[in-house]
């Protein structure tokens, strides 16, 4: 219990000479601090306490940067002076940091070393360099090493460049395990990196109108193009359409292509024409023979019989029955010497009731 | 007992001076055996059998399903005997097409104007070709029917996984 | 004698009365109210025949575990890679051209009923009743096809480039067409600028055809049908005029078809909306430098104004993609919401394409950082449906995620992009399948990057890999995010990924995942543990497999061959475990090691030396050990003397002072005597490189496998 609070502590205070020292790069801390909690991951259950600690750390700082600027007028000179001061400063304040990262190192056990090695690196670093970002600290490493090792390797038999081959390894090793303590970092950060330049916000509707188009006014689109809108209408629909996702969509599909009936189901699909005809006009047909048939006798007698035919067909539309009957109006007609000889075609009403 | 011994006795006589009754009475023994539908047992009960062809006809609906569903096989139902022919044409196709790759029926369902044709098919070929063959088939059978033909495929390995029962 | 009864007469009268009977009652719509009972039916909504399945449709979502429902649901024909799914794709769709191909060639062969016997065939007969026009041969045009205006209006209507161009010459060409059909064929090859667009019954063609950005160049063709046509064409009238500026501005003939449009503007020929949109997009062609083209820009917007031709969306899109066109820079931009704001202000709001245009502005690669996307999604998220009005709002997307994920690095807006893509019908404006893949592409990086490890994996576990594959580089990221987050169960997975998605022999990635794999193996639990074990062991038997096959077959890209580093870094995984298995794979890789490029990892192999020892493998151990001092590793020596002392139990210093006797042979065993010489190979330090001593070592290692 002890120990954890002295942790606390040690962390705090760690912590809080970063903080001062460089509040415009808060990046470092949450890798500092990751590092210390990834070391200690698996046994002890500090674990837990240094990281809800840390989070907290890591919150967004209270007061953004701009607007602590705009609060508190920081002029630039001024804080160049400033950091000259830190120069100073961070001699005395090293001491310190020294002393509280071997604590920490310490109360985290394990390999104490070089967990101290690990934090005051990251620290000192830190403080030195502006550049803030883990990988390329990493980078640096890597790239500093291989220099120091290359310098006198002018002359190189394959002993040495194994040699050379496997510190590069190593180094590498070191690179996962700095990797491997990075990702609670990652798992915990979810804001964009700052190590970039700022991101600035554009309103895409802060612009000047340009004053050129008058708000009212009659619409008008000019010269009409009825093949180009129609192609470009197909141009666009084959732009956005994709294969079927489900069966119901292929059905859409399919009936759009008209290759499915139509749903509901219905049974006069096809006969849309149809539709606009009434019945009647399909059964009462008598109104065709007005005019030219005999009121009367064998011709008339077939001709009724033909009219009730097809009103009970069901797959002639109006006009065929129609031409149905007019053909034989024709053949009628074409024959009307030998009628008229034998007495059947005979269209005056008179006659008719002569008959009778 | 007697009166149907009599009636029978009668019976025989019947004919003798009534040609209609003569044409509705069976007067010989039936004979039980139904062949159709159903396999013969080898000498060496090696011949394969797929489930299907494992199971008679009249055990239709009870072990096995009908091989072609569609609705005019219902009471009044439309165009009977066109239905028949044109299941009979795609079950030739398809087996003509996927050719020795069909390892079962064919089965073939209708609703509204879309057929689904179900199939098993044996993985001889590269699933490409296959993929081939499927559009093909497909739209080729639409084309002819005149309505949206859909393959349903289920693939096996060898001919040896649709065996059930060796006769 | 015959019909002599009244009533029949009457008739007519009679169907008069139905008539109106049923109009009456049959055919009108239940009104909404309140009747007298107090029961109001709610008015009938008509229904077209699409509306329940698209309702029914909506219900149905995406099944991140099953393939898209193009590929047949059967584990044989399932595709799991990027190159799968489009062969398969496309060969379906290349068996249906296959039988549209027969179809139209020998349309005779598709009169018959099946059902009829031959004698009965009448032509032409359909099956179908109704008749269905989608399964109706094509007509064929060639010189000897007699054709109609008619043809001419279908060819149009269907956009069959080709055969409208064949239909036009039969039907006489420019002389003899009437100047109505004439101006629709003039338009129709101004839009297609005389080359067959792809057709609309292709769907996968189009959705796989990887449709490169097009080219912004002068594709015109000068003095062709179009031009003829519009010569012929006495009096010119406004359509003609549009259509052939709108052509020419269309494939970039900046020079003419502003010509043109001056040509039109002297003579009083009204011009339209969109003949300005098209010419707005032309002015980069027109004039060089950034404020000459500002300038044209405005004056051409002014000169709308004065024509009275009202501006729309298109109008917006157009400016912007010209501004977008001319680099960056902050006067464009700032042009760009002046632009914007005039727009608002008579009440146009920029379309999907329009912010695409917007982010190519403002988001330039070595740009400073603009964070332009969020207002826009904030725009974007007020609408309900996102309508596609442009064929360039497909672009949108894919534009918005590789913003978030190379210019803003922020997953939080990557995911309202996807959210907004998900929602109702928006991704079909995902464009086609190469865009599809670039947008995951970028999703899946940001993710890897930038978004908190558990929520990384679970967008993994949903688009892989039925929706989409990761590229290699893809790939990469992924197993870097895998090593962080120390997931050895999904390192010891990502191999089987790897040979299913067809990377495997991508030897970078499989060498990147070992490394990771070696990064992470030491804490895992030893089910993890023996799973990657198995793995590594897999990747090694498979590279022995394809290294056989390149012998026997010569492929122009011959596959790599494992390397040193990733051998032993087999060796360093297998040798966690005890399963004979792992011990074998460790015997091949030692085996390799001497034929590998590079050097291997001397701690790895002398520790595995050591342990071999210790298991009594004898032969491994002296292998591994010569292949240390043949490459003049340090630690060869002590290695050497570590595991003779175990060779030999005995402690190291009694080892060390009988090195330093000279006369070992016939006292030890063949393998300890390899040792022997490894280590005395090593403290020379001078690397042996006469094969006679490995074969040696290998010869006396074959042999003391057989003890």
């Amino acid at each position: 219990m002890l120990s954890r609070l002295r942790i606390r502590q040690d962390f705090k205070y760690f912590m809080r000479c970063l903080s001062d020292k460089v509040p415009e790069h808060d990046a470092g801390i949450p890798e500092i601090k990751t590092k210390n909690a990834k070391d200690q991951k698996k046994s002890s259950d500090a674990t837990d306490k240094i990281q809800s600690l840390l989070k907290s750390m890591m919150a967004e700082p209270k007061i953004s940067d701009s607007e602590y600027r705009e609060r508190f007028t920081t002029a630039p000179e001024r804080r160049k002076k400033q950091k000259a001061d830190e120069e100073v400063k961070i001699e005395k304040i090293e001491e310190s940091i020294t002393k509280a990262a071997e604590d920490v190192a310490q109360a985290l056990g394990g390999n104490v070393k070089q967990t101290e090695a690990e934090l005051l690196s990251r620290v000192l670093g830190k403080i030195n360099q502006t550049s803030t970002t883990l990988s390329d600290l990493i980078v640096g490493m890597k790239v500093d090493r291989s220099k120091d090792r290359e310098d006198p390797a002018q002359w190189e038999n394959r002993g040495q460049q194994v040699k050379r081959l496997v510190e590069k390894s190593k180094s590498d090793n070191i690179r996962y395990n700095q990797r491997k303590s990075t990702n609670q970092r990652d798992s915990q950060q979810t804001r964009p990196n700052r190590n970039l330049p700022q991101i600035s916000t554009v309103n895409i509707f802060s612009g000047e109108p340009l004053g050129i188009f008058q708000k009212e006014g009659p619409v008008n689109h000019g010269t009409k193009l009825e093949v180009w809108e129609e192609l470009d209408k197909r141009e666009l629909l084959l732009a956005t359409s994709q294969p079927p996702a489900n069966y119901f969509q292929k059905m859409i599909l399919w009936t759009e292509q008209g290759k499915v009936w139509k749903f509901p189901i219905n049974n006069e699909q096809g006969m849309e024409e149809e539709q606009n005809v009434h019945f009647s006009e399909h059964i009462f047909l008598d109104s065709h023979l007005d005019g030219w048939c005999p009121t009367k006798g064998p011709i008339r007698h077939f001709m009724e019989l033909v009219c009730v035919g097809l009103s009970k067909n069901a797959f002639y539309t109006v006009k065929e029955k129609k031409d149905h009957i007019m053909w034989y109006k024709e053949y009628f007609e074409s024959k009307k010497d030998i009628l008229q000889d034998i007495g059947v075609w005979d269209t005056k009403p008179q006659t008719s009731e002569a008959s009778t | 007992m007697n009166n149907i011994i009599k009636f029978a006795q009668s019976a025989t006589i019947l004919p003798q001076w009534s040609p209609i009754f003569a044409s509705q009475f069976h007067t010989s023994s039936a004979l039980c055996r139904v062949v159709s539908g159903k396999y013969r047992i080898t000498k060496k009960r090696d011949k394969p059998l797929t489930y299907e062809m494992a199971n008679p006809p009249h055990y239709i609906a009870h072990r096995k399903s009908w091989n072609s569903w569609n609705t005019s096989s219902l009471k009044d139902g439309l165009r009977k005997s066109e239905t028949a022919v044109e299941d009979e044409f795609i079950r030739r196709f398809i087996t003509g097409t996927w050719h020795g790759l069909v390892c079962s029926e064919v089965i073939i369902k209708r609703q509204f104007n879309h057929i689904r044709v179900a199939v098993i098919i044996r993985r001889a070929v590269s699933p490409t070709k296959m993929y081939f063959l499927l559009g093909y088939s497909e739209e080729m059978l639409s084309n002819w029917i005149q309505c949206p033909v859909t393959l349903e495929l289920q693939t096996v390995d060898s001919y040896q996984d649709v065996v059930f029962k060796y006769i | 004698m015959y019909t002599n009864l009244a009533i029949p007469r009457q008739w007519s009268r009679l169907a008069c009365f139905c008539r109106s009977l049923t109009s009456v009652e049959g055919q009108k719509l239940p009104q909404a109210g309140k009747s007298s009972d107090g029961i109001s039916p709610p008015p009938r909504i008509p229904r077209g025949p699409t509306d329940i399945l698209q309702a029914l449709a909506a219900t149905v979502g995406t099944d991140p575990t099953a393939a898209h429902y193009k590929y047949h649901d059967d584990p044989y024909l399932i595709p799991l890679s990027n190159f799968r799914k489009r062969s398969y794709a496309l060969s379906a769709e290349a068996g249906k051209k296959a039988a549209a191909w027969v179809r139209d060639q020998h349309p005779e062969l598709f009169t018959t009923r099946e059902w009829d016997p031959p004698m009965k065939m009448k032509t032409p007969y359909f099956n179908a009743d109704p008749h269905i026009e989608a399964f109706a041969p094509k007509p064929i045009y060639n010189d000897e096809t007699k054709v109609t205006e008619e043809d001419l209006v279908y060819t149009i209507k269907n956009a069959l480039l080709e055969d409208a161009v064949k239909v036009f010459e039969l039907l006489g060409g420019v002389d003899n067409v009437n100047e109505e059909l004439k101006l629709y064929f003039l338009q129709l090859i101004c839009f297609y600028n005389e080359k067959e667009p792809v057709s609309n019954e292709w769907i996968e063609e189009r959705w796989f055809s990887t449709a490169t950005k097009e080219r912004q160049a002068t594709t015109w063709k000068l003095g062709g049908l179009a031009d003829k046509i519009f010569t012929s064409m006495d009096p010119k009238t406004p359509e003609a005029y549009c259509s052939l500026i709108k052509g020419m501005a269309k494939y970039y003939q900046a020079e003419r078809a502003y010509a043109l449009s001056r040509e039109a503007l002297e003579n009083n020929v009204p011009l339209s909306t969109d003949v300005y949109n098209s010419l707005l997009v032309c002015i980069g062609f027109l004039k060089e430098g950034v404020t000459l083209r500002i300038e044209a820009l405005l004056e051409l917007l002014n000169e709308m104004n004065q024509q009275g031709i009202t501006p729309n969306t298109g109008t917006l899109t157009s400016c912007l993609r010209s501004l977008s066109a001319w680099g960056g820079g902050k006067t464009l931009q700032n042009m760009a919401l002046q632009i914007i704001a005039e727009f608002k202000n008579i009440g146009i709001e920029p379309n999907l394409s329009a912010y695409y245009y917007l982010l190519c502005l403002f988001c330039k690669e070595r740009g400073p950082r603009i964070d332009i996307l969020s207002g826009i999604l904030t725009e974007l998220e007020k609408k309900d449906t996102l309508e596609p009005e442009d064929v360039a709002d497909t672009s949108f997307f894919i534009t918005a995620m590789s913003v978030c994920s190379e210019h803003l690095q922020d997953m939080n807006l990557a995911e309202r992009v996807h959210k907004l893509l998900m929602k109702g019908d928006n991704y079909k404006l995902v464009g086609d399948a190469y865009k599809e893949s670039i947008y995951y592409r970028h999703l899946v990086t940001v993710a890897c990057r930038h978004a908190p490890f558990e929520r990384t994996m679970e967008l993994l576990d949903t688009l892989i890999p039925n929706i989409y594959v990761p590229e290699p580089t893809v790939m990469e990221e992924i197993i870097k995010v895998l090593e962080l987050g120390g997931a050895g169960e999904r390192l010891s997975e990502t191999w089987s990924q790897l040979v299913v998605f067809g990377h495997a022999r991508r030897l970078r990635l499989v060498e990147r995942l070992l490394d990771a794999m070696c990064a992470c193996i030491s804490y895992q639990d030893e089910e993890v543990k023996s799973k990657i074990r198995k793995s590594a062991a897999d990747m090694l038997k498979f590279y022995q497999m394809v290294e056989e096959r390149n012998e026997n077959v010569t492929t122009r890209t011959p596959v790599q061959k494992l390397s040193a580093v990733a051998l032993s870094n087999i060796i360093d995984l297998c040798s966690t475990g005890e399963e004979p298995e792992s011990w074998e794979a460790i015997q091949l890789a030692v085996n390799e090691l001497g034929s590998a490029s590079g050097a291997g990892r001397a701690d790895v192999i002398s520790t595995v030396a050591t342990t071999a020892a210790k298991k009594g493998q004898h032969a491994l151990a002296a292998s591994a050990l010569t292949y240390l001092a043949e490459c003049g590793f340090p630690e060869a020596m002590s290695a050497s003397v570590d595991t003779l002392s175990v060779m030999l139990n005995r402690s190291t210093e009694e080892v060390e002072t009988m090195l330093q006797g000279t006369d070992l042979q016939g006292k030890l065993q063949e393998s300890a005597m390899a040792v022997v010489q490894a280590y005395r190979m090593a403290k020379t330090g001078e690397p042996l490189r006469e094969r006679d001593s490995s074969e040696s070592s290998s010869d006396s290692e074959s042999s003391s496998d057989e003890e």
